[in-house]
């Protein structure tokens, strides 16, 4: 039955103008989304292979340097690659770089805004300079046309067009009298139409993307990760759920069709927009990040205090100066290095609470904002596919934290040549040790994925099933 | 009779149950944004008023150390926050917040506060920019939607019109009649909004507050050239349309395509056509630039040695300790004016073509009045990327300020010394960090703002004047059946 | 109740015990009770308001009686809104189809949707030519049609579904006089084939002609209830009237 209605519905469908506008123009901001999500992905990857072979070439050369020093070359002190610690802050550098997955086409999630490939040295990270991507602040702010703004904005928005008055135009165009008086419900018949509809557009939006990031992306097949675009369907079958849910709740109002339009509208308002954006300004005044301002300063007086607390100055050997000015030169930068690493570290230690704070608060922030996202489907949907791209804002802070770990590594490794008043080794130059990425375990994003798809069928299930159960009261003669 | 329509109209919304709602709705989501913003903008502001004070007293007394050495402890220049930002926090959370102002290179401002985001980031904060630019528009075509074809729908234009009631004054009425029920959302707003950053909002920069007045009427203005146009558009499409569904389906489309839609394709597009550099092909150029320069630092390297050999000529001299200045002074002096040279052309660039995308994403305003409304809002707000772009020359300007009289100072103060004498032996002090003036950034003046400004201006009006012709086109026009 | 009432009670397709209907605690219908045996073609006569649209409204079960129960085929339509719909056809008085597809599209759709998906493109252009509507209108889409047109496409619906009860409301509204005569001729055809009709209509000439029962309504109460050929032409009127006026 629910299949001749299904039927019914699609020459009906097929007979109106507007869907000969909307569906090609809902299939083509499809493939634009893809397009320019792939595009994004290549630009990345195109990037991060350049960082990583820059750090490469680095290495080889401070090796290949040596080797012309060691076969007689002559040199002046500062350009002897040996030396730990001008290699370990400034000649030396480790570009730790996060490659995006096979998947990340599907949204850009915050890749614009966080770095994917980030310098390593000795400086403290948050003291590298201009490693940002270069974007302009309005087309940044504006956000990119990708396949996740498609679905999470523009699918509800045809959902809603096409859904609106399922039931309100039978009654308003007169033919549901004749369809009640024949032997069907009016859930049945209404799921009929919804079916018809959840088909079409949900099937255009699965099949589409799917095939779409496919075909831009064939890595997908070979890397694992093909049950990430299992999740990417389900997401989206449980989104366009809860709006079909919706529809069908607002239909079984009885209000006329105008007013469901109007209805509607503000539910996709309220619900993707407005929520999403409350939620993060709560969030952000509920626990105000100290601004980076602060931050700085912190560091700034914390530099100032570990200097004093040693009485800390530069030497200048006036008497070796004298005999040869590289003589000078090399012994007061041995002594400098050798006083100034600790005194840096130990500032550091000084301005240490800050920055606990500031993660602290920026930790706080981020989960309440995580749990806010369970107040509006779209926030669900838009995290979820920012996570499947690798590109969510845990996906970074997680390879946030294993630079952090691997700073302190390379800080380690230079550190000993330095207090051991020596050089680095030529073996110790060839293996400088190397950040390698590693995505998140894969229970883990499954864990988070699995509470987002269990909050959208959550949502899914309660305008289901407040829509069909309000049908069954529903008056077809209703004065 | 205008009047008299205006006011059956305004009686008639006023009694609406669905706009009383959504406006109080409106009301409450504006006052809360300005009461957030408030509170954030002043918050912001003192932090940046004392960090920018500290940091003057950290220069002033970082003690006795070469010229140089205090150009690479260098100075943090803070970008203060406009006072209007606390209602059109524009772009401010997508550009950096401070610049480090130090020897030899020109750094970017850094650390934007989206980057520190939440989950949610990208959906935006609520503001009171964002409820006028977004929101109003939408109660706009709620309160306008059924005004015409609704009296048609229901008979009771038949009547008017029996009675000898002129189509035009009927329609400008109903146009009276919606501004009046708009005023009614909007002034509340508008007045608690006032009061509310009036008591929360305190700056004590008065720099800030130059032309503060002048703004607001100016910004009141643009949002009311901006309502009157939208109500324009939504009361030529209520007479226009055949049923009020289609009236109201109309005008969410236009809403949706044209405040949702054509801002992303813009952006898109002005991104595609005027591309611009990776930051590892800018820094590429930008070393590539500077390695041109003499190498100050390195005394083996060959351009060093042959600036070296320059100025010995030049000034007829067998060693650099007989040099009339320091020759490390000179070699800084020299190594800065390569990198300028080389920063105006790599990071100017770069603004340059943001400058460019941004003029294309205004032309994009005639297709869609949101966005030349955003445009002018941020830009008069001081939060557009002109204000972040101004912020960033004036920092490089004071750096470039700085370094030339640390360098000078080393040029005269280290004559006859060798290179580490010069670089380790001499030391300056407070006397000459007194020197370099402390870094007080202005915003542009209104007139330089709106001079900036001119295509949206223009775009605007096209939209005011044009929705106008439009309405009094149709209004000579109304229908009082459906055929 | 005497012995042939209850049998006649338990015959009847079409049955109606004190059903009471009431709007904003206005009674609409005031215990209604009706029998309407196989065969019987009863008309619902009464002003505007009078409760013969509430009547077969609480049939259809487009609406829920207040008290009482109403029986189609001998089962309660509330308990049971699918299965008695099996056995009932419905024809408004403006019927409103589907304006994109064509004529044969919405019968066919309507007829699936009653069960019966096994009709042959000869069989339905035949119901539409039984019910009156030329073969050439029968391609065209609904929305350029009269609403004569779109009425005969009701009948050819109702004719379709084989049903044993008929529910009529003012069906003739519209028709032109020649349509208005066929269609009382396809009636009485039916109710030959044991089909119970209940029809709503203002149309008293037709009553007398086509009904065997005649039923007259007032303010939600039926005054009267009597078999057409115990009455006159100008008799019916009369009474009508008389009642009306009371």
């Amino acid at each position: 039955m629910i299949k001749k209605i299904m039927v019914n519905e699609w020459r009906l469908l097929s007979r109106e103008w507007a869907t000969y506008i909307s569906i090609p123009i809902y299939v083509l901001l499809l493939a634009y989304g893809i397009a320019s999500g792939t595009t994004w992905k290549n630009f990345v990857i195109e990037n991060t292979l350049e960082a990583r072979a820059l750090a490469d070439e680095g290495i080889q050369k401070k090796v290949a340097k040596l080797d012309r020093i060691l076969a007689g070359e002559p040199y002046s002190y500062r350009e002897d690659p040996r030396l730990a610690a001008p290699y370990a802050r400034w000649l030396g550098y480790e570009f730790a770089i996060k490659p995006p997955m096979p998947t990340a086409a599907i949204s850009v999630g915050q890749s614009d805004l966080a770095p994917s490939y980030l310098k390593v040295q000795w400086k403290p990270m948050h003291k590298q300079r201009n490693v940002d991507e270069v974007e302009n602040p309005q087309n940044l702010a504006v956000g990119a046309f990708d396949l996740a703004f498609v679905l999470v904005y523009l699918f509800p928005l045809l959902i809603i067009a096409l859904s609106y008055n399922i039931l309100s135009a039978e009654r308003e165009d007169g033919t549901q009298v004749l369809l009640l008086s024949q032997p069907l419900s009016v859930g049945k018949f209404v799921m009929g139409k919804i079916a018809l509809r959840g088909v079409l557009i949900i099937g255009l939006a699965v099949g589409i993307s799917l095939v779409g990031l496919l075909v831009a992306n064939p890595d997908i097949f070979e890397a694992n990760s093909l049950w990430r675009i299992g999740i990417l369907a389900a997401i989206l079958i449980l989104y366009g759920a809860f709006w079909f849910g919706l529809a069908v709740a607002v239909n079984a109002l009885e209000m006329k069709s105008a007013t469901n339009a109007l209805v509607m509208m503000a539910c996709w308002l309220v619900l993707v927009p407005i929520t999403p954006a409350v939620s993060n300004i709560s969030a952000k005044s509920l626990y105000p990040l100290p601004s980076r301002i602060e931050l700085v300063e912190a560091v700034r007086r914390a530099d100032e205090q570990a200097a004093k607390e040693s009485g800390f100055e530069r030497a200048f050997y006036a008497d070796l100066l004298r005999k040869s000015e590289e003589a000078a030169l090399e012994a007061s930068t041995v002594d400098f290095y050798l006083k100034t690493l600790p005194l840096e570290l130990h500032a550091e230690e000084i301005a240490g609470p800050v920055f606990d704070k500031f993660n602290n608060q920026k930790r706080q922030q981020r989960e309440l904002a995580g749990n806010l996202k369970y107040l509006s489907p779209a926030a669900v949907t838009q995290i979820a596919l920012g996570e499947l791209a690798n590109h969510s804002a845990l996906n970074f802070e997680h390879y946030k934290a294993q630079v952090e770990d691997y700073h302190k590594i390379w800080r380690e490794y230079f550190m000993k040549p330095v207090m051991e008043h020596r050089n680095l080794t030529r073996d110790e130059m060839v293996n400088v040790p190397r950040f390698t990425y590693v995505p998140e375990e894969q229970s883990v994003v499954l864990s988070r994925l699995l509470k987002d798809a269990l909050a959208l069928i959550l949502f899914a299930a309660v305008t289901f099933a407040f829509g069909f159960n309000r049908l069954k009261n529903y008056s077809p003669a209703k004065r | 009779m205008i009047w008299i329509i205006a006011r059956k109209e305004f009686t008639e919304t006023v009694r609406d149950g669905r706009f009383l709602l959504t406006g109080f709705v409106v009301f409450f989501l504006f006052i809360s944004a300005i009461g957030v913003g408030a509170i954030r903008y002043t918050e912001d502001q003192a932090m940046r008023q004392d960090a920018t004070a500290e940091e003057r007293e950290l220069w002033l007394n970082q003690g006795k150390k070469g010229p140089h050495a205090a150009g690479h402890y260098g100075v943090y220049a803070f970008k203060p926050a406009t006072p209007l930002a606390f209602f059109d926090p524009g772009y401010n959370d997508y550009t950096g917040t401070l610049q480090y102002l130090e020897a030899h290179r020109e750094n970017q401002a850094s650390f934007k506060p989206a980057t520190d985001g939440t989950a949610l980031q990208r959906f935006g904060d609520l503001s009171g920019a964002m409820v006028l630019q977004l929101l109003i528009p939408l109660l706009i075509f709620l309160l306008c939607f059924g005004m015409v074809t609704g009296e048609r729908e229901d008979g009771t234009l038949r009547q008017l019109m029996s009675i000898g009631v002129a189509r035009s004054k009927l329609i400008w009425g109903k146009a009276a009649g919606a501004g009046l029920a708009l005023s009614a959302v909007v002034l509340p707003c508008v007045l608690i909004g006032a009061v509310l950053a009036a008591v929360f909002i305190k700056v004590d920069d008065p720099h800030l507050m130059i032309g503060f007045p002048t703004k607001l009427v100016v910004i009141t203005l643009v949002y009311v050239v901006f309502f009157i146009t939208l109500t324009a558009i939504a009361l030529s499409v209520s007479i226009r349309a055949k049923s009020s569904a289609a009236a109201l389906t109309t005008l969410l489309a236009f809403w949706i395509v044209t405040a949702l839609l054509v801002p992303r394709i813009a952006s898109d597009l002005s991104k595609v056509i005027y591309d611009l550099p990776s930051s590892f092909e800018l820094a590429e150029a930008v070393q590539k630039g500077r390695a041109e320069g003499p190498h100050a630092h390195s005394p083996n390297h060959p351009n060093h040695k042959a600036f070296k050999k320059k100025m010995l000529e030049k000034y007829n001299v067998e060693r650099v300790e007989d040099l009339p200045f320091s020759f490390l002074g000179l070699a800084l002096e020299e190594d800065e004016k390569v990198g300028y040279e080389v920063f105006d052309r790599t990071y100017g660039h770069v603004r340059r073509t943001f400058v460019k995308q941004n003029q294309l994403h205004e032309i994009f305003g005639l297709l869609s009045p949101f966005i030349a409304v955003k445009t002018l809002s941020n830009a008069i707000a001081g939060t557009d990327v002109y204000h972040s772009n101004d912020f960033s020359k004036s920092a490089e300007a004071y750096r470039r300020q700085m370094v030339t009289i640390l360098n000078e100072d080393i040029k005269k103060k280290a004559v006859g010394m060798s290179k580490y004498e010069s670089t380790w032996g001499y030391k300056a002090n407070k006397s000459l960090w007194e020197q370099i003036p402390p870094f007080d950034y202005d915003p542009p003046p209104l007139a330089t703002v709106l001079g900036h400004n001119k295509l949206p201006i223009f775009i605007l009006i096209i939209w005011l004047v044009g929705s106008l012709a439009l309405l009094s086109y149709s209004a000579r026009r109304v229908k009082t059946v459906n055929q | 109740m005497s012995k042939s009432q209850t049998d006649k009670a338990n015959q009847s397709l079409i049955r109606a015990v004190q059903l009471c209907k009431k709007y904003n605690g206005q009674p609409a219908l005031n215990s209604l009770n009706l029998n309407i045996a196989p065969g019987e073609i009863y008309c619902l006569l009464g002003a505007n308001g009078a409760g013969k649209s509430t009547t077969i409204n609480l049939f259809l079960d487009f609406i829920k009686p207040n008290s009482g129960h109403a029986f189609i085929d001998g089962m309660d339509v509330q308990k049971h809104p699918i299965e008695t719909k099996k056995s009932l056809a419905y024809i408004p008085e403006i019927v409103m189809l589907y304006r994109n597809l064509t004529g044969i599209e919405n019968l066919r759709y309507f007829s699936t949707l009653a069960g019966h998906n096994h009709y042959t493109d000869e069989e339905l252009y035949g119901f539409l030519d039984h019910a009156g509507l030329q073969n050439d209108a029968s391609n065209k889409r609904v929305g350029g049609y009269s609403k004569g047109m779109r009425q005969k496409v009701g009948i050819a619906i109702a004719i379709a579904k084989k049903a044993k009860v008929l529910l009529l409301d003012e069906p003739t509204s519209g028709l032109d006089p020649k349509a208005s005569n066929e269609f009382s001729e396809l009636l009485l055809s039916m109710s030959a084939n044991g089909v119970s009709i209940l029809m709503a209509t203002h149309d008293l000439f037709r009553a007398k002609e086509t009904g065997t029962r005649v039923g007259i309504m007032k303010h939600g109460n039926l005054v009267d209830d009597l078999h057409t050929e115990d009455i006159g032409h100008a008799d019916l009127e009369a009474l009508y009237l008389k009642h009306m006026h009371d």
